[in-house]
């Protein structure tokens, strides 16, 4: 799907194989809709320590992912009109997520949803002009630092 | 008015009659749903907010981000071209101890041009340029403890 530029000879009767107006207004609805959301995948470096005193993040040259040493946190904000149905996190070891939706004036968050990782975690939260999503993922115990590989959240429309 | 995204089929002509919807109302109605998806406030989030002299002693807590020692926190953020930034609104739920100062930057030169500041990180900031492409905005929070929980920027058309 691409955006297709409109032309003033473009009309809705177009002749039989030809673009006609209207297939290409639809077809740009479609892509800005598509740019908009669907799948939001989370980049990796918006991960953040949740105690940089303690514990880093380590980025290794070729491993293509992040290895936190301790519990990190990621904030997701997403179109307003748009509800994030999942959030999904993809790691090395088995590890647990805490999501919230966070009022951004009190900071006051809304029921907590916990889940693994390597799974798609149900979730509805519907955004607002002032809400955003806020993902933890726990530290791994007993082992050495998580490895991170991506993830994302689902979104629909309201 | 509230917009929502209606699929287009392709039957659907301009020249609907009566009370049927016309291909045109339900183009207007979905870049309506879209604009308003872009929203009349850019959101920032805890974790957008960048620490003043490193990391050490940052943590993000109660739903924001906070540091043990007094520190500084900076923010930049890009408004559409063609829209004009009209307020910042920052939060710290805790306690309103930062100052908040903006700044109008040009990418071209690094210049930056101070648009309006508030004592405390309480109420709203009012600035008035209007933004282009080269033209980002830089918030400053002053030194402090505090939890910053986000804020946002209000938008409009210019």
């Amino acid at each position: 799907m691409a955006w297709t530029d409109l032309t003033a000879g473009d009309t809705d009767v177009g002749s039989p194989g030809g673009k006609t107006l209207m297939d290409k207004i639809r077809n740009n609805l479609d892509f800005l809709e598509a740019v908009a959301g669907q799948r939001y995948r989370i980049p990796l470096t918006r991960f953040m320590s949740v105690d940089w005193s303690s514990y880093g993040i380590l980025l290794n040259a070729g491993d293509n992912d992040i290895e936190p040493e301790g519990a990190i946190v990621v904030n997701v904000d997403l179109p307003y009109g748009y509800t994030a149905t999942a959030v999904r996190l993809n790691t090395k070891f088995e590890g647990t997520i805490s999501i919230y939706e966070v009022d951004l004036r009190t900071g006051t968050a809304g029921t907590e949803v916990t889940g693994g990782t390597d799974e798609d975690i149900t979730i509805d939260i519907e955004m607002s002009e002032y809400n955003f999503i806020e993902i933890t993922l726990d530290a791994v115990h007993g082992t050495s630092q998580q490895h991170l590989y991506g993830g994302y959240v689902v979104v629909e429309r309201a | 008015m509230t917009y929502a995204y209606q699929d287009i089929s392709a039957s659907e002509t301009n020249k609907g009659a009566g009370a049927n919807q016309t291909l045109l109302d339900k183009v207007r109605n979905c870049l309506g749903f879209l604009d308003q998806a872009i929203g009349t406030k850019i959101k920032i989030l805890p974790a957008d907010l960048v620490p003043v002299n490193g990391w050490d002693d940052v943590v993000y807590s109660s739903h924001g981000i906070g540091a043990s020692s007094a520190k500084s926190f900076i923010v930049n953020k890009s408004i559409p071209p063609g829209y004009t930034a009209s307020a910042v609104r920052m939060y710290c739920p805790t306690s309103t101890a930062r100052t908040v100062t903006v700044y109008s930057v040009d990418i071209t030169t690094g210049s930056g041009v101070q648009q309006g500041s508030a004592g405390t990180c309480a109420g709203e900031v009012a600035i008035s340029t209007a933004y282009d492409a080269n033209t980002q905005i830089e918030i400053v929070l002053g030194s402090g403890t505090a939890v910053i929980t986000g804020g946002y920027i209000t938008i409009g058309k210019t």
